[in-house]
């Protein structure tokens, strides 16, 4: 059994891996069949996961106390007024779960946000060293200051930008900007490129992966190819005999 | 009583937070600030003229976030706002707009921002419900679905406002493949540089929100967008005040910060 296992998931996972990257030649049956799968399977997965929280949550917890039963079914009831949003009549209900959760979630948000989006950047910026440093740390510092500041003074909306004051102050923010989007774009691009070579090496069996991925993975490789092939000559034959 | 420390982001935030409801109040009345109208925006119009032109649909997401995270709730609120414009120039033109969605939370406010617009264009007849698609909840079967949808509908029109991530350079990647003309914008500064590589306009960081109270001329947004400029001025003049008071070697700045 373990051993039909393990093939079945070789097989299974060679095989949705192959079908999602031949999107990369286009859309096809192959690339619509793992993607009516994953996102089948993904809301399947979705609505057993939440089902089996919420036993959880009431299992050991909620259902010790009568205080918490009510608390339970009131939140149940809360839920169950999403489903409201199906009725012509009485639609407007499902706003008040809406308006809960997202009232809720903002208020806890709310007291850690002026903290990690602008008070912790000012102070570090407002507190850099321009005299007791080497002159090249002075001029690194001040700089960073400057496009700091220049990047606020982009994201500025009520003013107009019409002095040609602001053509400088614009054109430097921007290229502090593209400085930064250059850096994080290399970076990211260096972790997609470990996903990717992480991929490779399942398809290829190397451990930890199981071995017998690469037993799968030139026949299906070769079964994909070949059929994709297929597809679009009938495809291309059937376009041109229409026309 | 006050823990030490968190001062100093109570007074920033009482502040900026009084501004904007004073802004709002103000707006409310009819009194609405000006903002500046953003770049990108008129890139809209345009890639909605197009895609009509060519007889295919055009795509409007608001990101992959819900309502409820303070960093990235007002995202998909901007984005929501975008697709209300989209939605109405696109039943102007008698276009049609797909909006796929990630959130189950999101999804009734997005198909009714699009059926009241075709309501407010005259047109309730044509919309189409089933335009407004709910993919998956989860990150990457959402993007499986949007990719093979533009594949599949050939989109004429990419529009993308909201919150991001990693699925950011396979939905631009896939509308740059299908000949789409892209416009996007987010606030997840690590997402930024993939849409302005991938997209051919793009909306960068806060310019989001203020095209979502450009759009929208709501006092609520333009109020908030009014009290974040208020708000990134003080963080101007305490960076600033700081650089200089710096220079006399004990930074007070910082100190009152730290308060």
């Amino acid at each position: 059994m373990s051993d039909f296992t393990t093939y079945f998931g070789a097989f299974l996972g060679v095989l949705f891996t192959l079908a999602v990257y031949s999107f990369l030649y286009r859309e096809n049956p192959w690339s619509r069949l793992a993607e009516h799968m994953f996102i089948g399977s993904a809301i399947g997965y979705g609505i057993a996961y939440d089902l089996d929280w919420m036993r959880s949550q009431w299992e050991g917890r909620w259902s010790l106390t009568s205080t918490g039963v009510t608390a339970f079914a009131f939140a149940l009831l809360l839920g169950l007024l999403w489903y409201f949003r199906f009725s012509r009549k009485y639609f407007w209900l499902y706003r008040i779960p809406l308006a809960i959760i997202t009232g809720t979630g903002l208020g806890l948000a709310f007291r850690t946000v002026v903290f990690a989006q602008l008070l912790t950047q000012v102070k570090a910026t407002a507190g850099i060293q321009l005299v007791g440093v080497d002159a090249w740390t002075a001029f690194n510092n001040l700089l960073s200051a400057v496009m700091v500041v220049c990047v606020l003074l982009y994201f500025t909306f009520t003013v107009r930008q019409t002095h040609p004051v602001w053509k400088p102050i614009n054109v430097f923010a921007r290229y502090t900007m593209m400085a930064g989007f250059g850096a994080a774009y290399g970076y990211t691009i260096l972790t997609r490129m470990s996903l990717y070579i992480g991929r490779c090496q399942f398809l290829l069996g190397v451990p930890p992966y199981a071995p017998e991925n690469k037993t799968f993975f030139p026949w299906i490789a070769l079964l994909i190819l070949v059929t994709l092939i297929g597809y679009d000559l009938y495809v291309k034959s059937r376009a041109s005999a229409k026309t | 009583m006050l823990q030490s420390g968190r001062v100093s982001g109570l007074i920033y935030l009482l502040i900026v937070a009084a501004s904007a409801l004073y802004f709002i109040k103000r707006g409310e009345k009819g009194n609405i600030p000006e903002i500046r109208r953003v770049s990108g925006l008129d890139a809209i119009e345009e890639a909605i003229g197009r895609a009509t032109e060519m007889g295919r649909p055009v795509f409007c997401s608001h990101g992959i976030s819900g309502l409820s995270d303070a960093t990235y709730g007002p995202q998909t609120i901007a984005g929501l706002s975008v697709l209300n414009y989209v939605a109405r120039l696109c039943a102007r033109y008698a276009t049609r707009v797909i909006v796929p969605v990630r959130q189950v939370s999101v999804y009734p406010i997005a198909r009714e921002i699009v059926e009241t617009a075709y309501k407010l264009e005259g047109k309730p007849e044509q919309f189409r419900p089933e335009d407004i698609v709910y993919l998956s909840g989860f990150q990457f079967g959402y993007s499986l679905g949007y990719m093979s949808l533009m594949e599949r509908e050939r989109a004429g029109a990419n529009i993308m406002v909201g919150a991001y991530w990693a699925e950011s350079l396979q939905l631009s990647e896939t509308g740059a493949r299908v000949g789409a003309l892209q416009v996007s914008g987010t606030a997840n500064t690590h997402q930024i540089p993939f849409f302005v590589v991938a997209t051919d306009y793009t909306l960068i960081g806060e310019e989001i929100y203020a095209a979502g109270a450009y759009l929208s001329k709501d006092p609520a947004m333009v109020g908030s967008i009014v009290a974040q400029d208020i708000g990134k001025f003080i963080g101007i003049a305490l960076i600033v005040l700081g650089v200089i008071v710096g220079l006399s070697g004990t930074n007070y700045i910082v100190k009152l910060l730290e308060m």
